[in-house]
């Protein structure tokens, strides 16, 4: 077995089969447990895992409570489906094609009745993670913070401005009702 | 291939100076690089070589991607400045080749089955290039990909071998290249020995064949320690 916070590279023995489970950044083999990943060993004697903790940037994944940003690709009855395209802070990229969807339950703090008075398609949102696990990944957008933060007309395709209840397009003049956010139009991804 | 009237060896030595089973000096960096995901610069005696790795992330043209695993895509690319007579820029048969055998060679470690519907993109640009610039740009684009944390079952190290006036020589330099009889890249994933990519240009006996590959085998291994501790200094606390 390897000892403790040593640095290992890809490739690197951890440990045998029998005697731990390959934990994150870590892979079985031949009765083998190899490092992935550039870090240091942790050993998890409660759970027998064995674990790399990487020292290099890896590819992002969605966490519980995370703060992500997505745009909205279909209004359903009681679900708005999300593609998630990176998550707030980490300017790493997501590893593509990641789905989210907000149930009409969670889409406001108040009771909402009709989802598609809340989002449109192509709209941008920012959105919290309730459950990660999921497939789609379970979204929420229930606080003033979250909720559209870039939305165009769908008449002109012209961009709109924060009005109340909703959103106002700059060419049209037209207003549309929107879900949105005290980020909105600010820019900050 | 062979050229009379042209000395490879003076007093017993390579042009160099060098034994038959040394390397030329490496000199390796990771993370060099601060918009691609990961990224390492080589120098290998007179090559100096940068490669860097984005993703994994979404697949364009999307009729490309795999929907059960991550696919490798490599681009080998050489500066018109890095030889003495300018290169034609843009891809061409060669470099075509080297991005496909280098893709082959990268992507067998690969844990491809963790992100699928994805592609790794690694692109390889060759700055200078004194022979064996595909070796060396298998080395750090496997230290690029490490860099960016993309699961690997391991590294991969790379070293040719040759023949030079009847004599097998392990990483042949420029002059060499081009008067030398043979010569035969080898890319190996270290931990296991495993071969990823072994080409030969120019014939070999069956017992020079066996003496080059053991000598680039043994390369590849010397390789390999340098790459480890590059990455050791960049990211050990």
């Amino acid at each position: 077995m390897t000892e403790e916070g040593k640095f290992v590279t890809p490739g690197d023995t951890l440990g045998f089969s029998e005697e731990f489970m390959p934990g994150d950044w870590a892979y079985e083999e031949e009765g083998n447990i190899y490092a992935a990943v550039s870090g240091t060993v942790e050993t998890d004697m409660e759970d027998r895992k064995i674990n790399v903790v990487p020292k290099v940037s890896t590819p992002p994944e969605v966490k519980d409570n995370d703060i992500v940003i997505g745009s909205i690709w279909d209004v359903k009855g009681q679900l708005a489906i999300v593609n998630i395209l990176k998550i707030k802070g980490v300017d790493r990229g997501l590893p593509g094609g990641v789905r989210g969807a907000v149930h009409i339950s969670k889409a406001r703090e108040g009771y909402v009745s009709d989802l598609s008075r809340e989002f449109s398609g192509g709209d941008i949102i920012l959105a919290r993670v309730v459950e990660a696990h999921r497939e789609p990944v379970e979204l929420t957008t229930a606080a003033p913070e979250l909720g559209v933060i870039k939305a165009n007309c769908s008449r002109c395709g012209g961009a709109m401005n924060p009005d109340k209840n909703g959103v106002k397009c700059k060419e049209c003049k037209r207003t549309e009702s929107r879900n949105v956010s005290t980020e909105y139009g600010k820019g900050e991804v | 291939m062979k050229k009379e009237g042209v000395k490879l060896f003076v007093d017993g030595k390579r042009l160099d100076g060098r034994e038959l089973d040394e390397l030329r000096p490496i000199k390796m960096e990771v993370g060099v690089l601060k918009r691609a995901d990961g990224s390492a610069y080589l120098e290998w005696g007179e090559n100096k070589i940068l490669a860097a790795c984005y993703g994994p992330r979404e697949v364009h043209p999307r009729h490309m991607e795999e929907a059960d695993k991550a696919i490798v895509r490599v681009r080998y690319n050489m500066a018109p400045f890095s030889v003495p007579d300018r290169k034609r820029p843009g891809p061409d048969r060669r470099s075509q080749e080297i991005s496909k055998v280098t893709k082959e060679a990268l992507e067998s470690v690969v844990l491809t089955h963790l992100y699928p519907k994805t592609v790794v993109d690694v692109f390889i640009e060759v700055l200078q290039a004194n022979a064996g610039t595909r070796c060396a740009g298998i080395t750090a684009a496997s230290l690029a990909m490490a860099d960016a944390g993309i699961p690997m079952r391991d590294l991969i190290s790379s070293c040719a071998a040759g023949k030079i006036d009847g004599k097998v020589a392990v990483d042949m330099m420029g002059a060499e290249d081009n008067f030398g009889e043979a010569d035969l890249p080898l890319a190996i994933a270290p931990q296991k020995k495993e071969v990823t990519l072994l080409q030969m240009d120019g014939n070999f006996t069956r017992k020079e064949f066996e003496e080059a590959f053991n000598m680039a085998m043994k390369g590849c291994l010397d390789v390999y320690e340098i790459q480890k501790q590059a990455l050791l200094k960049k990211y050990e606390v």
